[in-house]
């Protein structure tokens, strides 16, 4: 579950083969315009299903500007404008985490009814944190202090103990042939405000979690091979030249839009043709821009200090903690208007020793995680950024076998996860587990009912966002989920 | 307002469904109470709540079940019959509404209390219900045009005959004429040539070809001969075999990756498939035998072995982790690939729109559930007697070796370390088995202490189960509580039903005085028994390796299975290749990974993968002996064991059957469905295949969805042509057009004077507004311009740097996105589907996951930043400028302008005008101007930045994607190690860009705090201080890249190549 560091800046451009609005249909504009103009691409009956609109309607199409990752707005008023979702790959305890479960510690050791093995109660304590008094583990002493901005979820489900199926499931809503990513979907339906960076960004994680399937291409996610040590050339492939400087740049893109003139002036108008102008320009910014973004020395030493940075390290980039500068590299880039970053974190695949592997994970996101929440309320920018936290299942509340100290195993039936700010109802821990924390039981909530949340703070109907491929209509919820209104403030 | 009149039509069309609705109350017969209570309490719940998924006539029938009548309501779904005369609990939809079991309908919200009381007592009553089976209409959707029989249609009379050169323009224009339209005039030279170059081979003309055809004193005969030649280039065969690729969903790995990753997920010959495509297109194999060989060239008799490539088709794709995915893969690529349709959608249910039942669905299935991958497939290439076969043989042969022999020496490394502590290890691992209490935990980890043994070693060695034949009666004399001494002493004596037990340990065990029964004393007596057996033991390995022996010795097997514990035995007659992979999977995630470390498994794909001349192999099917018929799944879900399921004898799709679908005969049926795929009388095949030609040819189909034909395609902008190119396509005309010819049908397209048209459209009048009439030209009034695929952009950039290298056709995939570049046409390069390269993705390259005719056209910013910022890019400018022609012309200082044409000749092939000719010359004025304004100031700089080019080297990767070739195994675990000679270090080992003394160096392979210690001429030393060891890496020179900025020259190539027409094709 580790983040794959092979690849540098993978923008996959997948192939759609969606019915085409019937070209006989539409007047004025050319079927390319129309779509070009709309950032589809192609796929116009998809446009219109997206926006539950009349396809005909060009009045809504027109008042789109150009470009693929134009930013649209969604089926009501959003909540949330922008997500970093915590991956916390390996799957997370539930009972050591965010399910205080007093009756196992009380049945430590000895048979439970219902449950094979025997309780392993947690070996951390909890304390009501916040003016909801939440109750908090002690291995979350940053985090904790924001239980009043978080939603803790007890009752998460989805019944797939096995770590790549289940991963899928989270970010993709199936197990079965590849399907988009929550974070291509997301830029599918809204777009990016802004134009000179990519609207989906992954920092690590397995590919499966940006890959935008049958959705056009540049839906995919842009995985940033992120390294403390690496430099900014290695990260971000081809985003300077070694061979021009940017005034020469900048003359030869003068040159080349003076002979684009000339090319189209005697062609039939053709969006794609000015499209590609477009593109030059904004890559030509994007090279100052991005650059920018994921320089993380720029940020002043109490804040790098916070989200554990230490001071050392090529671009300043090097630290302790990895997943802190990810973290703070998450919060430039949503400053900048990408529409979702997702970070990949790991060790929470303890099935041995509880008591020192699962406090060395949370050590891991707790000091950054705090941070981060701290530093985009202090940036007012909490409120329109859903920041999310969870693995692809949960563990057992009995201990598992083997030799040493003990640990947990695979368990489908209940995981956690936190949500905070973007519309999120804070100090709240939603649905609720049997007395030992085994089986979600109150509010049960499945992925797909997650899922359907996250669209719904994002301003989507679950059940609207859709893309036609292959003959049918597809979604993030198949044919699933219901959103958990309590959880929306 | 053409708002308002939807929406007023929408009204008309509800008031006549309740018109027809009350029609039918007042014919059905039913008693007026009963009508009543359906009225005022059944049908307001149907409606709100049911009706939107479960209507024939609303157009959704979930889960087979439909509730517009009581008909359907008894037919009832998936799941049976709705209801139940008069048994209102076993009735399944009051099971449902009452949320009893896990079938909860409405799935959102539960019906109140009393609609469920309404309910129950309706179908109490024997669901009395008003409406009219009869009445309600569900669409045919055997009605649409692509199902029906294609028949050859009259060509059109036109006004402007004069136009016509063959019968393709008399359908275009007379449709054309029905809008009064004219098509645009004919294409100018240089244009048209370049479109004909790159259509066919996708290359551009060179400056010498585009002067001897523009300058041909008979165009019509020049036209001719340049399609006839290039029709004949094998660089054709290249172009058009990336096409079909797109639709076959070719790549050269699996796409597995995790967990299941040892086993290798590289295909070594996924490419005899690729090259099988090239070399059947250039020998314009008739189209019907193209889909029988890809289908099942191993049952067509007299067939040559290079034939056998052809099975790639199946085999090529993902490896999902079910096999009904691979299946259910299998299906789609066939039906979407061949019939334009989606099939697929009927493994869970009915297809929605066409006309494709489940059952359909599953007699494919069976065909595909019957057969099987040899493993290894047969030698369809390579010369034995040459020096590199002989040289891949023995390298093969080495590798083998050590593969063998590390698995023997691994698994006794386990073993002996297992048996030294086997004491210790059963009672821990008996000790802390998941329902132990928490006492006996705490004996089991005092002992882990006292030993020192590893958790994870006691872990993944001790397997206790009661089965186990070493450890099995050792674990029995623990738990059997009943009887014990009974049981006990019939396993001893051979009495007992159950797991065979080894006999060795029987043998010991027949010899105790007394059989233990505490954890301990057992643990005893085990660790006794291995101390008793090891002297044997140990003779035991010599035995098991052996590799004259054919098969083990039985006497034997007892004492090497004790010799192997706890790994399996597997005797060397036993062992092969695909056994040890399938041993690493088995022996779990330690073991496992050290397997594959040590066996040099993924060196052996590698040597196959990079070989030069190597044998060839084809990645083949074949029928399993008995084959089998499948069962319907219920929405997917293969029925579980003793569920009743209908079976579906394997079969073609009835829709496409011309013989009623009759079940196939022949193992398998993959030779019959072929025939079925290719025949004339399938209206899909030939229609399918000359749509995609079109699309390719005019950059949209006649119908805009070349994948998918059915109902949700529409109607083609020509059916007729559609039709008539259809017949035409599979009809044997003689030689010089045989049946099913698709180089035929290309001269056929490309003769036509619609292909010809210009794509400038200044030619229209004002009395029309063409535009408006056909703004997407459907109509084909003129060419469309196509962006230029990946493919042939990077072909078109290498041909015009002149570093092409078309020496020869097919061969092993290669690098072509990773420095050094290879210069080989792009149809070559690695496709790893599970990380696709950053460059393909960029530019809209078909993804592999599924087939994928149409690509996207998407404009990304990326696609700029490559064209301005990557070495590639930088490579083809400095290549460009290097070109006789243009150093001749740059020599000279009054020669710029005969430099400038030349530049324009070679990127755009024509002639530039004067205004361009003047706009590429103040850009050469400029840029000179700004070189020496700014000479003086920099010449410090220039100094200083000479002598950091000078160490400034770029590492690369060196093989085809896959693997990255990381630094060998082991470094890093002592002190001074040093990387031998030549080993390249990939780029994510190094990240080169900042390749100084100082640097921090990470990597796989590579420990964290990794730094270079120093830099001399290509040697590289790196050191750490944590492991203390330092190493030495020898970078080659090919791997040096020097950046030199760009001369004013230089930037002029690459300005011109960011321009639109650069990347289009008029």
């Amino acid at each position: 579950m580790d983040p794959n560091p092979n690849s540098t800046f993978n923008c996959s451009f997948g192939p759609d083969s969606s019915p085409l609005l019937h070209p006989g249909s539409m007047s004025g504009l050319s079927r390319r315009d129309f779509l070009v103009r709309n950032g589809i691409g192609v796929g116009g009956l998809s446009l219109a299903a997206l926006f539950g609109l009349n396809p005909f309607d060009l009045n809504a199409a027109a008042a789109a500007p150009m470009g693929p990752l134009a930013p649209k707005a969604p089926h009501f008023p959003a909540k949330a404008k922008a997500i970093i979702q915590i991956f916390a790959g390996g799957a997370p305890s539930t009972v050591d985490t965010w399910d205080p479960k007093p009756e196992l510690v009380n049945n430590d050791g000895k048979k439970i009814p219902g449950y094979e093995g025997n309780a392993l109660g947690s070996p951390f304590k909890f304390e009501k944190k916040g003016k909801s008094g939440v109750e908090v583990s002690e291995i979350f002493p940053e985090i904790g202090k924001h239980i009043d901005d978080i939603a803790v979820i007890r009752s998460l489900f989805a019944e797939i103990p096995d770590h790549g199926i289940a991963a899928k499931m989270l970010m993709t809503g199936s197990t079965q042939l590849p399907k988009p990513s929550l974070g291509s979907w997301m830029v599918y339906g809204l777009g990016s405000v802004n134009q000179n960076m990519p609207g989906f960004i992954t920092l690590g994680g397995d590919s499966t979690f940006r890959q935008c399937a049958f959705l056009p291409g540049i839906y995919q996610g842009c995985n940033v091979n992120y390294d403390p040590n690496a430099s900014l050339a290695t990260i971000l492939a081809n985003i300077r030249s070694e061979f021009s400087s940017l005034d020469r740049q900048r003359r030869q893109l003068d040159l080349a839009e003076q002979m684009n003139k000339m090319h189209a002036a005697q062609l039939q108008k053709d969006a794609q043709l000015e499209a590609r102008i477009q593109a030059f320009e904004i890559a030509f910014k994007m090279q100052t821009e991005a650059t920018d973004a994921f320089d993380v020395s720029k940020e002043p030493q109490a804040i790098r200090d916070k989200y554990e940075l230490s001071s050392a390290g090529g671009m300043g980039m090097g630290g302790k903690n990895s997943t802190g500068t990810k973290l703070l590299v998450a919060r430039r880039l949503i400053e900048r208007g990408v529409r979702v970053v997702q970070v990949a974190t790991g060790g929470w695949d303890t099935h041995a020793d509880i008591g020192n592997t699962v406090k060395r994970a949370a050590q891991g996101i707790d000091g950054p995680a705090g941070a981060l929440l701290q530093d985009l309320k202090d940036r007012g920018l909490l409120d329109s950024t859903l920041v999310m936290w969870g693995g692809e299942f949960g563990r057992t509340v009995t201990a598992g076998g083997g030799a040493g100290a003990p640990g947990r195993d695979h368990n489908g039936k209940a995981m956690v996860a936190w949500m905070a700010g973007g519309g999120v109802k804070g100090g709240q821990a939603y649905g609720a587990t049997d007395e030992f924390g085994g089986r979600a039981s109150e509010n049960k909530m499945h992925v797909h009912d997650l899922h359907a949340t996250i669209l719904a703070l994002m301003g989507f109907d679950h059940t609207k966002l859709i893309y036609n491929y292959n003959g049918r209509p597809f979604r993030l919820t198949d044919n699933f989920g219901n959103v958990a209104k309590e959880l929306i403030a | 307002m053409n708002l308002k009149r939807l929406s007023l039509r929408a009204v008309a069309v509800v008031f006549l469904a309740n018109c027809s609705v009350a029609h039918a109350a007042a014919t059905a017969q039913i008693a007026p109470e009963h009508r009543e209570f359906f009225e005022n309490k059944i049908r307001p719940i149907l409606s709100n709540s049911c009706l939107e998924c479960h209507s024939g006539e609303k157009g959704k029938i979930k889960g087979g079940l439909n509730l517009d009548s009581r008909e359907t309501l008894l037919k009832g779904g998936e799941t049976g019959a709705a209801f139940k005369e008069g048994d209102i609990k076993g009735s399944l939809i009051i099971k449902a509404i009452t949320w009893e079991d896990d079938l909860q309908m409405p799935p959102k919200k539960k019906l109140t209390p009393e609609e469920i009381e309404d309910f129950k007592r309706w179908i109490g009553m024997g669901a009395p219900d008003p409406r009219d089976a009869s009445k309600i209409v569900v669409k045919d959707k055997k009605a649409h045009w692509a199902f029906q029989p294609v028949a050859r249609p009259e060509k059109p009379a036109v006004k402007n005959a004069a136009w016509c050169v063959n019968s393709i323009d008399n359908f275009v224009l007379a449709k054309l004429e029905s809008k009064e339209m004219l098509p645009a005039p004919q294409a100018d030279k240089e244009a048209l040539l370049r479109r004909v170059y790159f259509d066919l081979i996708g290359l551009p003309p060179s400056p010498k070809e585009i002067e001897a055809f523009v300058r041909d004193p008979d165009p019509d005969q020049a036209y001719v001969r340049v399609i006839d030649k290039l029709l004949a280039d094998p660089a054709y065969g290249e172009r058009w075999a990336r096409h079909w690729l797109d639709t076959a969903r070719y790549s050269d790995t699996t796409g597995v990756v995790g967990n299941a990753r040892f086993q290798d997920y590289r295909y070594a010959y996924a490419y005899s498939f690729r090259d099988w495509v090239i070399n059947s297109l250039n020998s314009d194999m008739p189209y019907d035998q193209f889909i029988v060989q890809q289908l099942a060239a191993d049952k067509v008799p007299n067939n040559s072995k290079e034939n056998l490539a052809a099975m790639g088709l199946l085999t090529v794709g993902q490896r999902f982790q079910q096999k009904d995915d691979i299946i259910n893969d299998r299906i789609d690529v066939i039906t979407r690939g061949f019939l334009g349709l989606t099939v697929v959608c009927a493994r869970c249910h009915d297809h929605k729109f066409d006309p494709v039942t489940a059952a359909d669905y599953y007699g494919l299935r069976g065909v595909f559930d019957s057969i099987t991958e040899p493993k290894e497939g047969p030698v369809i290439g390579g010369n034995q007697n040459s020096a590199a076969y002989q040289d891949f043989a023995r390298k093969l042969a080495d590798l083998e070796k050590n593969a063998y022999s590390s698995f023997y020496s691994l698994q006794r490394e386990i073993s002996d370390r297992f048996r030294k502590n086997a004491e210790a290890i059963f009672e821990i691992a008996y000790l802390s088995q998941r329902d132990s209490t928490p006492e006996e935990k705490k004996t089991a980890n005092a002992i882990l202490e006292k030993t020192k043994l590893q958790a994870r070693f006691v872990d993944d060695t001790a397997k206790l189960n009661p089965n186990n034949p070493i450890t099995g009666i050792f674990f029995k004399m623990i738990t059997l509580k009943d009887n014990r001494d009974k049981q006990l002493a019939d396993i001893l004596q051979g009495k007992a039903k159950g797991p065979k037990y080894n006999t060795a340990v029987i043998d010991f065990l027949k010899k105790q005085p007394k059989l233990p029964s505490q954890v301990h004393e057992v643990a005893v007596l085990f660790g006794k028994m291995v101390l008793e057996y090891e002297p044997q033991v140990a003779g035991m390995y010599a035995e098991m390796q052996n590799a004259s022996k054919t098969a083990a010795d039985p006497a034997k097997i007892p004492l090497m299975e004790l010799a192997a514990y706890p790994l399996p035995m597997v005797p060397a007659a036993e062992l092969d290749l695909e056994r040890l992979r399938k041993e690493g999977i088995r022996w779990g995630l330690t073991f496992g990974g050290q397997l594959e470390n040590k066996s040099g498994l993924a060196k052996i794909n590698e040597l196959k993968l990079t070989s030069k001349g190597g044998p060839v192999r084809a990645m083949v099917v074949e029928d399993l002996p008995k084959p089998k018929d499948s069962p319907l799944f219920i929405r997917g879900n293969a029925p579980k064991a003793g569920e009743e399921a209908r079976i579906i004898p394997r079969r073609f799709i009835e829709v496409l059957s011309t013989n009623g679908a009759t079940p196939f005969k022949e193992g398998s049926g993959r030779l019959e469905l072929a025939h079925a795929i290719a025949s004339k009388e399938n209206p899909l095949t030939a229609r399918v295949l000359v749509n995609r030609m079109w699309m390719y040819h005019f950059g949209e189909g006649l119908v805009r969805t070349p994948d998918d034909l059915g109902n949700q395609a529409g109607v083609p902008s020509h059916p007729e042509l559609l039709d008539f190119l259809s017949t035409w396509f599979t009809e044997d005309f003689g030689p010089s057009k045989p049946a099913w010819s698709v180089k035929a049908l290309h001269k056929a397209i490309m003769m036509s004077r619609t292909y010809q048209q210009s794509s400038n459209t200044a030619f229209r009048g004002k009395s029309i507004d063409y535009e408006k009439t056909d703004p997407s030209n459907s109509m084909l009034w003129h060419a469309n311009i196509r962006r230029l695929d990946f493919e042939s952009f990077r072909d078109s950039l290498l041909s015009m740097a002149g570093t092409l290298d078309r020496s020869s056709v097919g061969g092993p995939s290669v690098n072509i996105t990773e420095e050094p570049y290879s210069f080989r046409r792009s149809v070559y390069g690695y496709i790893d589907r599970a990380n696709i390269p950053d460059l393909l993705m960029q530019f809209d390259v078909a993804n592999p996951d599924q087939p994928n005719t149409k690509r996207t056209s998407t404009i990304v910013p990326q696609q700029a930043l490559f064209l301005m910022n990557s070495p590639f890019a930088a490579q083809v400018v400095q290549r460009v400028v290097n070109r006789p022609e243009v150093v001749q012309a740059v020599a000279v200082e009054k020669n710029t302008k005969a430099g400038i044409v030349a530049i324009f000749r070679i990127l755009l092939q024509r002639t530039p005008s004067i205004k361009e000719q003047e706009m590429a010359l103040a850009f050469l004025v400029n840029e000179n101007k700004f070189q020496s304004s700014v000479k003086a100031a920099t010449a410090d700089i220039n100094k200083e930045a000479a002598k950091i080019a000078a160490t400034k080297v770029k590492a690369q990767q060196n093989n085809n994607g896959g693997k990255k070739a990381v630094l060998n195994d082991g470094e890093f675990e002592g002190a001074n190690v040093t990387l031998t000679k030549g080993t390249n270090i990939v780029t994510n080992v190094l990240n080169v860009a900042d390749l100084h003394v100082g640097a921090a160096v990470s990597g796989q392979g590579v420990p964290p705090g990794t730094t270079i210690v120093s830099v001399a001429g290509t040697t590289v030393t790196l050191s750490n201080k944590a492991t203390a060891g330092s190493m030495t890496a020898s970078l080659r020179a090919a791997d040096l890249v020097q950046r030199v900025t760009f001369s004013p020259w230089e930037a002029l190539v690459q300005a011109i190549m960011f321009s639109n027409e650069a990347a289009y094709v008029n």
